[in-house]
Formats: C-alpha cells, structure tokens, sequence
C-alpha cells in the first residue's frame, strides 16, 4: 500500500504552534497603524480565517509595499487557503519578505517547507541549515530538515533530529510523525504504529497523521479501528482524497462493495479538477483498483475489468492487477487473456524481485 | 501559411518642412477635412514567405521537457542602416537537450521593395549559441544607430550597431551579460540624463540539469512543468554610464523581487510626473508596478496600485503586456495577456495612481480558452483609437492528450477600439491570416512598406513568423514621428506625443517595448481618421516641449529636440 503524498496546504497544519510564534512576532512590529492591521491579520490567521487576513495584509502593503512581516504574513495567509492554486503567491510573498528581513526566521520555515512539499528538498535544506544557525536547536527547524534529510534518502538522519527535536519539546506532535515516516523507511512499523498512535492522540493531529496511521491498521486488518481514523481525518479536510480511498478499501474488505464506491465518489468527485501529476495519476489509479475491486464483489465482472483496465493505463507497473484482471478473465471464460494477464504479472514480479 | 504575390509598394519622397522633415509620404498632402472613409474590413495578409523571410524558429523541443522549450523567441524591429525602412531581428533558441548551439539569430534587411534580405553573417549577430529569447532595440550610445540587446537562457548578448551594416558583441565591456534567464527587457532612461538605461526582465531559476518530471508516468504525457515548481528570478536594472558601461543598480534601485517569474515588461510615465514607471508582468505570481521616484529608486506601488491580480484576487500567468492609452483619457492603461481558462485583463488608469480591472466593462472576455503570449496596442485601421492584437499558442506541446478542448496550436485574436472604451473582436473578418493556427510568442508592429499603416509580425515557437501586411488601414488618414533627441536620447524613447484633430487628442509614448520578447518600431504612428491635418505636442524626456501647428497627415515627420523649448 503506497502511503499518499502529502500536500503543501495540508502540512501547514503541522506548524499550527509555529504560526502562533510568528503571529506573536508580527504582533510586535515596529510601526502603529499598520501594526495594529498586522495584529488584525494575525488574529483572523489563526482564527482560520483566512480571506480576512489577506485583505489585511495587503492594505498594509498597500501603505507600506517593504513590510517584511505583511509579506510573511501574508505569505502564511495564502498558504492557509489550502489551494495548490495559491503556493506560487505564498512562496513569493515569503521570499520577499526574505529578501527584505532575513531574519525572519518562520518565513524561512515556511519557505522551507514549500520547497520540501514541491520535491525542492535542497533548497529546503539550506533554508532550514540557514535558519538552524540564526537560532540553533530550534525544534521545528530541527525536525523538519529531519523530514528533508529522510526524502533525500537518509531516515537515520531523520530519527535523530527528530528525537533531538522531542527532547526540547516533547509536545511537538509533527515531529512523532516525520519520526513514524522514517520508521516506516526503516521497515520498522510497529515502531512508526506507535509514534503515529502518540502523534494521534495529541490536539495538533493532522488528516495525513490520521490517515498514515489508518493506512497501517488496515495492513493489520484494524479495520474499525482504520474506519475511526479515516472519519477523523475527514472531519478535519474534507477535500483530502487519502482518506476516503481508505475508507474505501476498509469497505472493500468488508465486502461493502456499494459503500466503498460511494467513498470513492466522494474522493475524487465528477468535474473536480485536479493538478495534472504523479500524486494525481497514483490516486486515479488506486480509485480505479478499488473501483474494480467494489464491482468484482458485485459479480460486474465487465465493469471491473474496465475499471481495472484503466488503473493498468494509469500505472503499467503494478503486478497486482494484472492478476486480479487474469482471475476475472479466468471467471468470464476467456483463458487467453487470462493468460496474457498472468504472464505480465509474472514478468512484473520476477522484475521487482 | 499561404504564399502571396503581392508585392509591397516602395514610395519614398524627402521633402524638407519648416521645423520638420517629411520623410515618407504615401499619399499626397491633404488640405481639407475629408469625410469618413467608407471603410471596408481591414484585412492582414500573410506573406512571411513571398518576402523572403525563412527564418525557423529552433524552439529546442525534447523527451526531456525543459521549460525554456515552451518559450519561444521574440521579434525586433530595427532600422538598422537607417534607411527609413524597418528590418527585422529575430532571436533564435537552441536544441539544448541535445548540446547543439543555437542555429543563430537572424537579421533581415527591408530592401523596400516587398522583400527581405537575410544579413545575419555580414552583421555579425548571429550569436554566442545559446538559447536566444528577446530582443530589446535602442540606441544606448546616442550614436544614432540603433542597438540590439538579446536576451536569453545562460546569458545574453549587447550587439552594438557599427552603422556600417555590421555590429560588435559589446557584452563583456558593457557589462550587461547577466545571468540565469531572461525573458522580456526594455530601454529606458529612467535617471534622465539623456542615455538609456536597460531593464531586464527574468524568469525562473531553472537548471537543466535538475529538470523534474512532470504529468503523467506514460509514454508521450511528460509534459512541462507548472513554473510554480520553480522559484523566481530578480530583475535587473543596468544604469548607462556613458561611457560604453553599465552598472548593475537592480537592488539600489529597488526592482529587485526576487520572486519575480516576467514574462513582460512595460514602460511608460503612470501618473504623468515625467518620470517612466515600469510594469511588469509575472508568470503565476502578482505583477509588479514600480513607480520611479525621481531620484534613482522606484516604489513597488503593486498593492496600493491594484494590478498584482485578477479581479477574484488571484495571480495570472502573465505574459505580454502593454501600458498605453486604451480609452483615450490620456492615462496609459495596462493590458497584458495570460493563460488559457483565464482572461487577458485591461486595467484602466484612474489616476493617482490607482487602476481597475475593467475588462469585462471593455467588452473583452472574462475567460479565453486560447493562451496569449505577445500584446500589442496599435491603431490598425487610423480611426484614431487603439486597437489590441494577441499572438495564442499553448505552452504544452501534447497539451490535447490531457484535454482534448485544447489544443497547442491556435488563432490569433484582433480587438477593435469601438470608442468609448469598449472593444469588439474582429478576427475572423480581418483576413485568412486569423485562421491560421500556429505557436505564437514575440509580436511586434512596424510600418514595413510605410504605406501609413502598421503591420504585424509575429514568432512561432519551432516553427516560421507571420508576416501580415495591413491592406486598408491607410484608407483613414495617418501621421507617423520619428524623434531626434538632442539633450534627451536619440529616438526620443520616452518622449510624450499628443495629437490633436477633429477634437481629439491621442497621447501615446514613444516607447516600442511591451509585448513579449519583441520590440516595435520607433516610430509612432497616430490614426487620424478623417481628419487631414493635425497640432502635435511633444515632451521630451528632457522636459522641453514643442509644438507644431498645422501637421499635414499621411507622412513620416522627423522631429528635432533641437526645435524645442
């Protein structure tokens, strides 16, 4: 099972606590009027409102176009709208206000922390490594390039700044996951079960937390426990498709094949558009296997094999479905087809081997 | 494309005036007002071929999908030997996924009969190899030869006009090589102190050797990046120095955002204090509108301005652009044009420095399916309001695998200035040439046959320029400037034009930069409509003005710094 790649407007939440600091910083900025709109802006941030703190941060702006902190601020504000649409603008306004204070040290984690969520993990590292010597042992700074040094290759690394990070504050629920994340690099999962059981339990828990620790209950035929978890994480982000997919194979190894293609439905509705990429073309792909699971269990053996079919022109690379597509031939009585799908199952598998 | 055969008219007749020069005439003065025109469609028709242009653009396209592939190559107009006709420069790029050089850039000499004759290697511009994008004309030494400035993927290049056919690459003396890429750029003196300053426009910080993987994991889908997987790029201001130098003065200068993805770059003087002001359009991240404060630096006046966004508060992918007058109250609007499923916004000055979106208030779309890249405002037809003109063509190549509504070649688009600042489009009665589907990028406008009206070349990406010749335009009466600085730079780039006839008064700046990647002639040109006769004002860029009563239409004038006060 492929863990879901996180994205950029979902992990903000992850610096909910750091948010606080920078919002308390820019509370303090030297100026009065367009402190006090900061202060303003600050406030509707953190209250989730984000549209208000943009409109904030730009009259500031407006008045005073070289604020550093309106253009972090408001930097954090698009990135709270939790739209791929808005990270560009968020990015900008963070390196602007960079560029004009570079001492502003959660512009830079932020900054930082785009840059790792577009695959810039270089340059995420040197913002963090920037910061890290502004202000050493920094935890948030700390665990994140953790998280950076695991995606370029090296999970170790990631344990021990992470627990480093833990061990100046134990509360810092992001860094139980990255911790979990390069346990499961490690093939350690009971070790990453139990950091994400930890990171679950506190009030800064994520969707991606929950789903990441459903994902590995469902591997362990939790599944009601998998179910809870899932509902969790889509109470919190609806628009998230990680945790209905999950939903859905907790219901296909239910045999609840109609609620499974229901939460299917629900994680990539009909006309929503989506950023043409790989994240994108592996969730197509898995709702089309769970979709030709669902209709396996309902004997629509023809919708299956086209949903099947799809998830195969998706991803080519996946051994699995060319033997549940062999197995549905073998049921419809088409033994050569069977026997392609069978042959390039193999092939598949003896080349993973 | 299809060939014609019809050649273009050469007439040329210098004739000496009081304060002035004539220098071409297509038409025998007129005394008296003369009615309407009875104006049949302005048609443009393509004859890149049959006037010898066979330039091909190498746009570089690879497997490997590297994002200046989707960029194109612009366009300059150039008179570069000074004999009244425009000749034409294209920037070339390169097959750099491969390691080739650039094939080389191409100059091509208006020998004035309909035809074009490519001087490339006689004229010693065809370039270091890389990976050509813009081309920026001036005259930056005051010699009175104008200059190309290219810019380009991995550097660019200063080719200084010799006035002997021939240019110098000048890049390393004048210091103007720059780093990374760069995209639109544009002359201007912003210091006022009679030389032309440069201000280059960049994109993003692209490695090609990092180039991610984008789009699907198929055969036949990578496809190229969304630039918000890349950061930006600073701009750069070059201050002339006088003396063959330049000194890099971007962050003193305050122009320095290093978030900034340009695309296109846009002078002219906002809030009429004298000063030229800079718009710059962004790929994905609001625009920047600098403000010149006299005194060296510029104001980022974005946010206060309201042009860093579309009307739902949202960054376009801005490409090229315009700031000029578009509804005739004699503050330069700004339009620019962007990408496909979003629209081509007109921000209207207000004055005081302050702009609205008034795009749909113009009749223009609120939502193009096309992706326009160049933009250029021109009076087509001489009615005397002016009119815009966008070059389409998708960024992605296999864009139809992933939407089958889109495609990567499309149409161009024509919008008629109604009056009254509405616009209505009229492309598809404007000649076969609006049928034509190709790449577009760069656009410029010139007066190649000078026969008073202005016609249009526009770039394809890996593939051959239009060249549309305006039939008709000249039915309505026309008056056209060239500007001879004397304190101020030699063109005069910069210098404000009012005209005034029938009751009306047209202000436009020389300035042939905006678009993308291109440059346009320096001559202005002004319809007249129906009038025959017109008062000229120009400021110039130094701050002495003149006038002159009485102006004849259908002619190419020569003004002279040296007649002001």
């Amino acid at each position: 099972m492929r863990l879901m790649r996180a994205d950029i407007f979902l992990l903000l939440r992850l610096g909910v606590a750091l948010l606080a600091s920078a919002i308390t910083w820019a509370q303090t900025p030297p100026s009065n009027v367009q402190g006090a709109q900061l202060g303003i802006a600050a406030q509707h941030l953190q209250q989730g409102k984000a549209d208000q703190a943009i409109r904030e941060c730009k009259a500031v702006l407006a008045a005073d176009p070289r604020s550093a902190p309106a253009h972090m601020l408001l930097g954090m504000a698009y990135l709270a709208q939790q739209s791929n649409a808005m990270i560009g603008e968020a990015k900008a306004e963070l390196q602007q206000s960079l560029d004009l204070d570079p001492e502003l040290l959660w512009a830079r984690f932020y900054l930082a922390r785009l840059y790792l969520d577009q695959g810039l993990t270089e340059k995420a590292q040197e913002q963090l490594e920037r910061g890290l010597k502004q202000s050493p042992g920094l935890p948030p700074l700390l665990s994140l390039l953790g998280e950076v040094r695991r995606k370029l290759g090296d999970p170790a690394a990631s344990l021990e700044l992470n627990r480093r990070a833990l061990q100046a504050e134990a509360t810092m629920t992001p860094a139980r996951y990255f911790l979990a994340l390069a346990y499961l690099d490690l093939k350690q999962d009971q070790a990453a079960m139990s950091e994400l059981e930890k990171a679950v339990h506190s009030p800064d828990a994520t969707p991606e937390m929950y789903n990441a620790l459903a994902s590995l209950y469902i591997t362990k035929q939790r599944l009601t426990e998998a179910e809870d978890l899932c509902r969790k994480a889509i109470a919190l982000d609806r628009s998230r498709p990680d945790a209905f997919l999950n939903l859905a194979r907790i219901y296909n190894a239910r045999h609840e094949s109609d609620r499974a293609l229901e939460a299917l439905i629900a994680a990539l509705p009909d006309g929503k558009s989506f950023s043409v990429s790989e994240y994108y073309q592996g969730l197509q792909s898995d709702i089309a296997v769970e979709r030709g699971a669902a209709y396996t269990d309902k004997k629509m053996f023809a919708r299956a094999i086209e949903e099947y079919a799809k998830a195969l022109d998706l991803d080519p690379s996946r051994a699995v479905i060319h033997r549940r597509l062999a197995e549905l031939y073998r049921q419809k009585g088409d033994p050569a087809n069977a026997a392609l799908h069978t042959k390039e199952a193999e092939k598949l598998e003896t080349g993973l081997r | 494309m299809e060939p014609r055969t019809v050649p273009l008219p050469r007439k040329a007749f210098p004739i000496f005036a009081a304060n002035f020069l004539l220098l071409f005439s297509a038409a025998p003065p007129l005394n008296s007002q003369a009615g309407p025109a009875p104006l049949s469609r302005v048609q443009f028709t393509e004859i890149a071929a049959e006037s010898g242009l066979n330039f091909h653009h190498e746009n570089g396209a690879s497997d490997d999908k590297h994002m200046f592939e989707t960029f194109g190559s612009g366009v300059g107009v150039i008179d570069f030997d000074n004999d009244g006709y425009p000749d034409l420069f294209f920037a070339n790029g390169a097959d750099l996924a491969h390691g080739k050089p650039s094939p080389g850039n191409a100059l091509y000499r208006n020998l004035g009969n309909g035809k074009f004759e490519d001087v490339t290697v006689k004229a010693g511009v065809s370039g270091n190899g890389m990976f050509a994008t813009g081309v920026t004309v001036g005259d930056y030494d005051n010699d009175g030869n104008l200059d190309i400035y290219v810019t380009g993927f991995g550097g660019n290049q200063l080719f200084r006009n010799n006035g002997d056919g021939t240019f110098s690459d000048v890049t390393g003396k004048a210091g103007v090589g720059a780093s990374g890429w760069s995209s639109s750029a544009a002359w201007l003196d912003y210091d006022h102190d009679g030389y032309l300053d440069l201000f280059v426009g960049r994109y993003l910080d692209y490695d090609i050797r990092k180039g991610p993987y984008c789009g699907y994991r198929k055969p036949g889908y990578r496809m190229y990046c969304d630039p918000q997987s890349f950061d930006g790029t600073p701009a750069l201001l070059f201050h002339n120095n006088r003396d063959g130098t330049f000194t890099d003065v971007s962050r003193k200068a305050g122009i320095a955002n290093p978030a900034g993805k340009t695309l296109g770059v846009a002078i002219a003087d906002i809030d009429g204090d004298g000063w030229p002001d800079i718009f710059v359009a962004n790929d994905g991240v609001r625009n920047f509108l600098y403000h010149n404060k006299a005194n060296g630096t510029f104001d980022d006046i974005t946010y206060s301005a309201g042009v860093g966004f579309d009307m739902n508060g949202k960054a376009l992918a801005g490409m090229g652009t315009e700031l000029v007058d578009l509804d005739g109250d004699g503050l330069p609007d700004i339009f620019f044009t962007a990408f496909s499923g979003q629209y081509n916004p007109l921000f209207r000055n207000l004055g005081k420095l302050l702009f609205e979106d008034g795009t749909v208030k113009a009749g223009l779309p609120a939502s193009v399916k096309t992706l326009g890249f160049g933009a250029k405002v021109f009076d087509f037809d001489n009615d005397g309001l002016a009119d815009i003109y966008v070059p389409n063509g998708h960024v992605t190549d296999n864009v139809a695998l992933y939407d089958q509504r889109l495609s990567y070649r499309q149409t161009d688009l024509l919008y008629r200035n109604l009056g009254g600042g509405r616009f209505r489009e009229v492309s598809g009665e404007s000649g076969p040439a609006f049928r034509l589907q190709h790449v577009g990028r760069g656009l410029a406008v010139a007066d190649f046959d000078n026969d008073g009206d202005l016609d249009v070349v526009v770039t394809d990406s890996g593939g051959k320029p239009l060249l549309l010749r305006n039939d008709g335009g000249n039915r309505n009466h026309w008056l056209a400037l060239r500007a001879r600085g004397r304190e101020s730079n030699r063109f005069g780039i910069g210098a404000k034009v009012r005209v005034t006839s029938g009751g009306r008064t047209q202000l436009r700046e020389i300035n042939p930069y905006g678009s993308y990647l291109s440059t346009s002639d320096v001559r202005l040109y002004f319809g007249l409509g129906s009038a025959t006769a017109t008062r000229i004002e120009i400021e110039w860029p130094s701050g002495k003005k003149q006038a002159i009563e009485n102006v004849h239409a259908n002619q190419i004038l020569l003004v002279d710094e040296a007649d002001a006060r």
